[in-house]
């Protein structure tokens, strides 16, 4: 293949790869695993405060911004209609017209239901077919007025798009985008990799070889009217604004191919393969727009080895090694979901890259072997690594599982305590503790059968706090009424009053009054007055003070005070 | 509005300075009550003279507090339009009781008996400050209450009393096989009498007769204001003579004024008096050529064997519905099967019923006819001595959490943290209450365990 190679790119602003695409949609299913997401009852959108706790875990750093400026994120719009198209989470798309005269369906109680079944088959696929399934799924994304010509429905991009207005009759309808961006990736992967390659010689490239790749060159119109209008009627630039004065593009423009097939290129190569890491692209200098949708705004790509592997199918497993302080380096060329799933049970994830690493903890791994008792962590570890394990780290892997078993929790059981040791509770008994005292589920239908039995059951309800008494003739090991009556007494709670002692003086005048006041807050003592009744109150503390006061005014008053 | 607050808002805002003076005069408080809303506050729950104010007030105020004292709340001021006021009910609220408020303050209020309070004005709800106002009698009172009847007579022996209609229900019911299930009140079904498809209590049968009185003494329909707390004939009735003394009766002429306030309308004692003497709940008896009436009194022990008699062929015990107290044949249902006598002779047979018997608690077994039937009936001893045997030999701890804790420092960390109430059971297991469940998590956690959960199916 004969395409230009660019050698200054010093111009040229690349676009960095912010999105994981990938590491989103399974950070999307584990979070809707984990609550219960209620959409909203018109829009059918993810709620706000799940959006946003969403938005600090997904990886495009632009969500929480759109979610605050917008209101809306198409990044989270795409991941989740990703992961609802995959079948990996469930609900209501069509909603019901609540009235004869609604105009719109709402969404009642549309709760995102996720299907663990359809996800562990998803994981049991090799990272490969995982790729292929997630290509597939792009590949066919956005059709007609939805495909690159007229929206950017794949992440974040910059370039801008033809008025889609018409776009729903003539040509549009009737190309079928997914082989066409097929043949495009296949191009593509031909491509030299590693160097940046000029779009436009690309697209002059197209117009020589394939000039036919997107729009055939007769196309077979479905309806007779559209017969006559040509192969470009449905696009139209625009020298005002986006929606401004519009100029029809006609087949017989010397350059008509490049502003429509190659417009299309240019957006194409921003939307899929950049979304997932098979191109890199750069941009021109920004310029003073005076055409709508922008040309040759998108002047360069990279092609990455990746792509011809992916289409090859030769994706490598992940690789891992764990180390003898307990580090576990899981390596994959792209994102290892099933890996890092079960890892996550048993590690801590330290580092999320291209590399992940981890660290072992034996809380997690006790946790998780509570959890599934079938679960065997060294054969776990065994499974994905490709050396074997450490002999000290296997040791305590070992050491660490058996750790779950030291407190079990029976759950919703009650305690049955009988001397009558004929008595038939096998079908309700969880587990023995010690002859004639059983772990039972159902007391209530146990309770019956024992007096069916004969048995003269008692039941004895405990309280939240503390455990009720057993009768004193009942033989248990519960304590009874009289022990319990023994037990000494709960210690009493400490309380400690402050007493504050106050003075109260009754003043002759308002005069005097503010004058008193005055003194005593040049030195800061807290006095309270009420001039209904011409008294200050203070704290008994404060007295030397207010005495000090008054022998001040008594050069000018002769003060007496009486106590009442 | 608590009682404190609505004290503290009648002294410090509401009461004008000669309320004061008027209440301190009337309760006979120290001068010093007269400057200090603080003070008065203080000394106004004192009982320093509630009695004489509360005596010195007519018949109808004190019937209405006593009335207040059952509601046992704040009431606003319709509630003493039954006192005070016409019927009058044309104009607004104000228009309609502003009268009557001024002589709860002249009469009441201003002689220290009652707390008054205005509520807070509501959001969307303009109200006229007479509508927010509530008046309250402190509970501090209650025992300064006069009697309500305070003319009641004092005579010895017991009155004229309706006895039957209880065990005529009974035995009609009962014996009369030919009308529906569903029609009866009482009846015998899967061997348990039942009273309108319950198990039978005492406390249903009772119900029956109030009901019964309840609506032979109905009134007819008055209009009466929601606020105004009035009580139904029979209920305030019940109400009025249960403040008599053991041996007191009332007079059909004493009881017409506190039944009028009660009911917030005129109502005809004798006809009311008279119908639930009928119904068996009131007792009478004539002196001095007027009708005296009382409660019905605690009635004298019934000997167990006139209503219980063995039959040892059928190894059943017959119960007399005749003779048999309410109370008593609770007791004997509770542990017993029962089934109608064949001869339809108003009689019940017996049979002891272990499920029942090992559900009923002590009180229940050493009631009089259990004992009885223990002792003289050899079915029910011999269920009795294998009860004996077997009560709490089986016992079903309901609402207990229960682990097993293989590590010995996590246990003794959770015994530490529970004290006594934990119990260890053998093998490592232990039980303590469900409610002390985080606590124990928070010990596992922090000793760095996790817990490992087994769910019963």
């Amino acid at each position: 293949m004969n395409i230009d190679r660019i050698r200054n790119m010093a111009k040229l602003d690349v676009e960095p790869s912010g999105q994981d695409i990938r590491r989103d949609v399974h950070t999307f299913v584990a979070y809707v695993s984990q609550r219960r997401v209620k959409r909203g009852h018109r829009d059918n959108a993810i709620g706000k405060a799940d959006s946003m706790r969403l938005a600090k875990l997904l990886s495009a750093p632009e969500v929480e911004s759109d979610l605050t400026d917008r209101g809306y994120s198409p990044w989270l719009y795409t991941i989740d209609e990703i992961a609802r198209q995959w079948g990996l989470v469930r609900y209501d798309t069509k909603g019901v017209y609540a009235g004869y005269t609604s105009q719109e369906p709402c969404f009642p109680d549309n709760y995102i239901e996720f299907d663990k079944k359809a996800y562990g088959q998803l994981l049991a696929l090799s990272i490969a077919k995982q790729e292929q399934r997630l290509l597939e799924e792009l590949l066919s994304h956005g059709q007609g007025s939805g495909s690159e010509f007229f929206s950017a429905a794949l992440g974040t991009c910059r370039l801008d798009r033809f008025n889609p207005w018409g776009s729903a009759t003539a040509v549009v309808p009737m190309l079928d985008f997914t082989a066409i961006r097929k043949s495009l990736l296949k191009l593509l992967a031909n491509c030299p990799t590693g160097e940046w390659l000029s779009v436009a010689s690309l697209v002059e490239y197209l117009k020589q070889n394939d000039r036919y790749f997107l729009i055939p060159k007769k196309p077979q119109f479905k309806n007779k009217w559209d017969d006559g209008k040509g192969r470009y009627t449905n696009f139209r630039e625009s020298r005002k604004d986006h929606w401004g004065h519009e100029i029809q593009i006609e087949e017989t423009d010397p350059d008509a191919f490049e502003r429509v097939e190659g417009r299309y290129v240019e957006r194409f190569l921003e939307g899929l393969p950049k979304l997932l890491g098979y191109v890199e692209v750069a941009y021109g200098p920004p310029k003073v727009q005076k055409l709508y949708p922008s040309l040759g705004v998108l002047q360069a790509f990279r092609v990455s080895e990746r792509l011809q592997r992916v289409l090859s199918g030769k994706i490598a497993e992940p690789t891992l090694r764990v180390t003898p302080s307990f580090d576990v380096y899981l390596q994959s060329e792209l994102y290892p979901a099933r890996a890092i799933r079960e890892l996550q049970r048993i590690c801590e994830h330290v580092t999320e890259d291209a590399t992940n690493v981890f660290h072992l903890q034996r809380q997690r791994v006790a946790a998780a072997c509570a959890d599934d008792p079938s679960l065997d962590v060294v054969a776990l570890l065994e499974s994905l690594s490709t050396e074997p394990l450490p002999a000290n780290v296997r040791r305590e892997l070992q050491d660490w599982a058996a750790h779950g078993d030291k407190f079990v929790l029976y759950s919703g059981c009650s305690l049955l305590e009988t001397n009558k040791q004929d008595a038939n509770t096998k079908s309700f008994r969880v587990e023995n503790i010690s002859p004639g005292v059983d772990i039972v589920r159902s007391p209530d239908r146990l309770f019956v059968e024992l007096e069916k039995q004969q048995l003269a059951p008692l039941r004895v309800k405990h309280g939240e706090q503390t455990l009720s008494p057993v009768p004193d003739k009942a033989s248990s090991v519960f304590p009874g009424t009289t022990q319990a009556k023994k037990k000494k007494r709960e210690a009493k709670t400490k309380v400690t009053l402050m007493r504050v002692t106050s003075v109260q003086l009754l003043c002759p005048d308002n005069e005097f009054l503010d004058r008193l006041q005055r003194l005593l807050a040049d030195v800061s003592c807290p006095v309270e007055a009420d001039r209904k009744r011409l008294s200050l109150s203070y704290a008994r503390q404060f007295e030397p003070e207010v005495t000090k006061a008054i022998r001040t005014l008594r050069s000018e008053y002769e003060v007496k005070i009486n106590d009442q | 509005m608590k009682p404190s607050e609505m004290l503290h808002q009648m002294c410090h805002s509401l009461l004008a300075a000669t309320d004061i003076k008027e209440l301190c005069r009337a309760r006979g408080f120290a001068a010093e009550a007269l400057k200090s809303p603080g003070i008065l506050e203080t000394l106004f729950l004192s009982p320093q003279g509630v009695s004489e104010v509360l005596a010195s007030l007519e018949p109808g105020e004190l019937a209405a507090l006593h009335l207040l004292r059952s509601v046992d709340g704040p009431v606003d001021v319709s509630f003493f339009a039954r006192v005070y006021g016409k019927r009058n009910l044309r104009g607004t609220f104000s228009q309609r009781f502003q009268s009557v408020f001024s002589e709860v303050k002249q009469r009441l209020i201003r002689r220290g008996v009652l707390l008054w309070s205005e509520e807070r004005q509501r959001l969307f709800k303009k109200e006229s400050k007479l509508e927010l106002t509530r008046l309250q009698l402190p509970v501090e009172f209650y025992n300064h209450l006069p009697p309500l009847i305070p003319a009641a007579r004092e005579f010895s022996g017991a009155g004229n009393w309706n006895a039957n209609v209880a065990s005529d229900k009974l035995i009609e019911d009962l014996g009369n096989s030919s009308n529906a299930t569903k029609e009866r009140l009482v009846c015998v079904e899967d061997g348990e009498l039942r009273i309108s498809g319950k198990p039978f209590t005492s406390a249903t049968m009772t119900r029956w007769q109030q009901n019964g009185w309840a609506e032979a003494a109905k009134q007819p329909k008055q209009f009466t204001y929601e606020a105004s707390k009035s009580k139904q004939p029979d209920e305030a009735m019940i109400a009025i003579l249960s403040e008599l003394d053991d041996h007191a009766w009332a007079d059909v002429e004493q009881l017409a004024e506190p039944l009028r306030i009660f009911c917030d309308t005129t109502v005809d004692a004798a006809a009311v008096c008279e119908a639930g003497w009928k119904w068996g709940l009131l007792e009478r008896r004539r002196e001095e050529d007027k009708t005296w009436y009382r409660l019905v009194s605690p009635q004298d022990r019934v000997a167990v064997h006139r209503y219980l008699i063995p039959n040892e062929q059928d190894d059943c015990v017959t119960v007399d519905l005749r003779a048999v107290p309410l109370a008593a044949l609770e007791q004997i249902v509770a542990i017993s099967n029962q089934r109608v006598s064949p001869g339809g002779n108003g009689s019940l047979l017996i049979t002891p019923n272990f499920v029942k018997l090992g559900r009923a608690d002590d009180e229940l077994l050493a009631s009089e006819p259990v004992q009885w039937l223990v002792e003289h009936t050899k079915p029910f001893a011999e269920m009795y001595v294998l009860l004996s045997e077997r009560r709490g030999q089986t016992i079903l701890h309901e609402d207990v959490a229960l682990a097993r804790v293989s590590d010995l420092s996590l246990k003794v960390a959770i015994e530490k943290a529970l004290g006594q109430n934990v119990v260890l059971l053998k093998n490592d297991f232990i039980a303590f209450p469900r409610g002390r469940w985080a606590e124990v998590q928070r010990v596992v956690k922090k000793s760095g365990h996790v817990v490992k959960e087994i769910v019963a199916k």
